[in-house]
């Protein structure tokens, strides 16, 4: 306390000059100050003038001259992203496609590069069976090369280098080998980069693998075997003999005749068109009226008889519909 | 391209569509007679054996090979693919490699 009022009062006795000088800072400290002061500004102003001018920095100025580091980085970064993305999208698409190497070579590539596309729809992972033609062991893979009977197809499947025996294929030429592996496309020439391969021990697996690819192919092009039975089931399984008859320009064939050769069909019409009663027509008004020779309609007859389409009545050479 | 592409599935019965023409036929192998078999896919084939060819009796065999105007088969690669292989399915998936040319057979 008493310091404090000794030291107010001794202020105060001093003249102004001094007193000021006290009270103020010197002015070679305020002088300090107001550079820093002006300096921050000039620094704020800066950044603010270059935030503003942020868009033409980093695309033009920082692309010309940014060196060949930031080049790099923003190729790089890009490349990255792409993939990263392409990799994500196209995950849920993952499947896994029986082909046969027909199938295999024909893929379509829009532009090279992109992503391959067989009966319209994109292929990723494939599967495939066919026999070894050649084993060429690299420093890096194994190239076999690949006969399935429709086509050929280079394998290259990478060596583990830290597994032991992964070099060896594990198989001998002329075997039966399944591939799961993904098309690649490297300078115009096709190969399959293989994930497993192993050999088929079953031959039956061959030919099960072209049913499948066969089945696979058909649900893509004409759609999923259900509605394909639905659409056809009428005539599969109820004969279409309805169809026929209300068909009743006599024109309109039921399909159940379309598995049979054209002069059943033509005999199978003539015997419908005609009313010949319970009895049916024989054999020599048929080849009157159609002017086939008789060996043909005794074909035809046996034919349409074989399907279960007509029947004889009175004697072998005489038919009638079989209607129920 | 000179070299024949695809080598298309038969059974006896297409011999005759495909004479000149290197083919693939799996059958049963009935008969063996020094550089001579037989094998019945779907009907009698006889088979012109190379010398690299190691086919057992009974067993069915794939062989793929030129067929000649006689109706033979001379063949260029034979294999022996064990006893328990369901023939009826062979000569049904030949059958559909035929009616199914688009992913099976290139023309050239």
């Amino acid at each position: 306390m008493l310091r404090g009022l000794d030291w107010q009062r001794s202020v105060a006795g001093h003249p102004v000059r001094v007193r000021q000088a006290i009270m103020r800072p010197p002015a070679g400290i305020l002088a300090e100050a107001e550079d820093a002061e002006r300096l921050l500004a000039g620094a704020v102003g800066d950044a603010v003038r270059e935030s503003s001018a942020y868009d033409g920095y980093s695309k033009t100025s920082y692309g010309a001259q940014g060196g060949d580091d930031s080049g790099g980085f923003f190729a790089g970064g890009g490349s990255q992203q792409g993939s990263q993305g392409g990799g994500g999208k196209s995950y849920q698409d993952e499947s896994l496609r029986p082909l046969t190497i027909k199938q295999i070579l024909d893929a379509e590539e829009p532009y090279s590069g992109a992503e391959f596309k067989v009966d319209g729809t994109p292929i990723t992972q494939i599967t495939f069976v066919g026999q070894v033609r050649s084993i060429n062991p690299q420093q890096t893979n194994l190239t076999i090369r690949v006969d399935d009977g429709t086509g050929q197809i280079d394998v290259k499947k990478w060596i583990d280098a830290d597994k032991q025996g992964d070099a060896e294929p594990g198989f001998e030429i002329d075997s039966h080998i399944r591939v799961w592996g993904r098309l690649k496309s490297f300078s115009n020439k096709r190969h399959v980069g293989a994930h497993v391969i192993r050999p088929v021990t079953d031959f039956n697996e061959v030919n099960y693998h072209l049913l499948e690819a066969t089945y696979v192919h058909l649900v893509n092009t004409r759609g999923p075997a259900g509605a394909g039975a639905n659409a056809n089931g009428d005539s599969m399984f109820v004969d279409g003999g309805d169809g026929f008859n209300a068909g009743a320009g006599g024109a309109q064939l039921p399909s159940k005749l379309s598995g049979c050769s054209t002069v059943a069909k033509r005999v199978y019409t003539y015997l419908n068109d005609t009313p010949g009663g319970n009895d049916g027509m024989h054999l020599s008004n048929i080849t009157a009226s159609t002017g086939l020779g008789m060996r043909e309609v005794i074909t035809a007859a046996d034919e349409l008889l074989g399907q279960g389409l007509i029947y004889t009545t009175v004697d072998d050479e005489t038919w009638a519909i079989l209607d129920y | 391209m000179a070299e024949q592409m695809s080598t298309p599935r038969i059974v006896a019965a297409y011999l005759d569509n495909f004479v000149g023409r290197t083919v693939t036929i799996v059958g049963k192998v009935t008969q063996l007679r020094g550089d001579q078999a037989t094998i019945d896919a779907d009907g009698v084939v006889t088979i012109l054996l190379n010398r690299d060819s190691h086919l057992v009796n009974g067993n069915a065999a794939q062989v793929i090979g030129k067929v000649n105007p006689d109706l033979s088969i001379k063949a260029l690669s034979t294999r022996d693919v064990g006893p328990g292989v369901d023939m009826v399915l062979c000569s049904a998936v030949a059958e559909l490699t035929h009616r199914h040319k688009e992913i099976f057979v290139s023309e050239n």
